[in-house]
């Protein structure tokens, strides 16, 4: 028997057991009612952003952080900052999946404009539920913290994870690479 | 891409994707996901590559992941993924058997080959690999597969039962 012929037969035997095999196809009402659900919803998706704006800002409140926000609204980005660390007092440990515990946003964003030290990251893909559409942060300097960052340029692509508005550090957060995105992809 | 291109993109990826989801998940995160997905896609349909199907399967991946990381909280169905029964009949009990006893990433490419059937180039795209990678992966993926059918067959004739792999 060929190994083609052998594959053929394997993936018969798998379409046997296809748990979509009898699921029924999508309707012409229902095709449409999700697209239209999609290039709408956007502003109604977006209404988490601003609950979560809201907490944010409860905790500014408390004094825990020092980042600012904008003021609310359905396409205003969420503001993070930094820690501000000193890197030659601050212990890194290595990273693994765990290193995020506590992360309650990490996304995978584009820098789509820079400007008074502040980057805006347009998101292209949310790890967490929920993720805004934009989110700002202050430019950081490489040379004074322990961010993975090499410096922030337009249209780069940057791995951003956040904690109550603070963005992690020790290499956590930083420039994209296949490598950190596995390990987000197994943090979230 | 506007909204007449959008819409054609929905007709062309959404049902696709809908099975892509039953196969992983269960129906009602299945059809949630679907709609996170498409959100995904309409926000990033600049994005969009001429083959559309393996880059959406791509975003329903990162989707699904996200509703299973807030599910897992509650209670998780990991092994219902792989281990769902076919709804009436039990056929190829010891085939199901063995694609659960794979390794989930070998598992994966199974279902993209065979499920999906997707080729490896596209497979690649969905996993963000080289063709290549997809290629000898999958490749020793159905070997793997194949080796704990022959196990099965092995234990069958252990015990003197009939039937096993074919």
């Amino acid at each position: 028997m060929s190994a083609q012929h052998d594959d053929d037969d394997l993936a018969a035997r798998l379409r046997a057991i296809d748990p979509a095999r009898s699921a029924a196809r999508l309707t012409e009402q229902e095709l449409i009612r999700m697209s239209n659900q999609s290039t709408e919803s956007i502003h109604r998706s977006r209404r988490p952003v601003v609950i979560t704006i809201g907490a944010i800002a409860g905790a500014i409140a408390v004094g825990a952080a020092v980042f600012a926000l904008t003021a609310p609204g359905p396409v205003e980005p969420v503001a993070l900052t930094l820690t501000g660390s000193d890197p030659a007092s601050s212990m890194c440990m290595a990273l693994s999946p765990q290193s995020f515990d506590g992360a309650d946003l990490a996304v995978d964003a584009v820098v789509v404009e820079l400007g008074d030290g502040l980057a805006t990251l347009e998101v292209t893909r949310g790890f967490t539920p929920g993720a805004p559409a934009r989110i700002t942060l202050p430019v950081p300097d490489a040379m004074a913290t322990d961010f993975s960052f090499t410096g922030f340029e337009q249209g780069g692509r940057y791995l951003v994870a956040a904690s109550d508005g603070v963005v992690l550090s020790c290499g956590a957060s930083g420039d994209y690479s296949p490598e950190l995105e596995q390990l987000y992809d197994e943090a979230f | 891409m506007d909204r007449s291109g959008f819409d054609a993109f929905v007709r062309e990826v959404a049902d696709p994707l809908h099975r892509y989801l039953l196969r992983r998940t269960d129906p009602a995160t299945a059809d949630d996901v679907l709609g996170d997905a498409l959100l995904v896609c309409w926000r990033r349909r600049g994005d969009i590559p001429a083959e559309a199907l393996p880059w959406a399967f791509g975003v329903a991946k990162g989707c699904l992941r996200n509703a299973e990381r807030a599910q897992r909280r509650r209670t998780r169905l990991e092994l219902k993924l792989v281990a769902q029964p076919a709804p009436t009949e039990a056929p190829e009990l010891d085939l199901s058997q063995a694609l659960a006893r794979l390794r989930p990433a070998d598992a994966e490419l199974i279902r993209l080959w065979a499920w999906e059937e997707l080729p490896p180039q596209a497979i690649a795209t969905v996993l963000g690999i080289t063709a290549n990678a997809a290629s000898v992966r999958l490749h020793r993926a159905k070997r793997r597969l194949r080796e704990e059918l022959g196990k099965d067959r092995a234990d069958a004739g252990h015990d003197g039962a009939q039937g096993g792999d074919r």
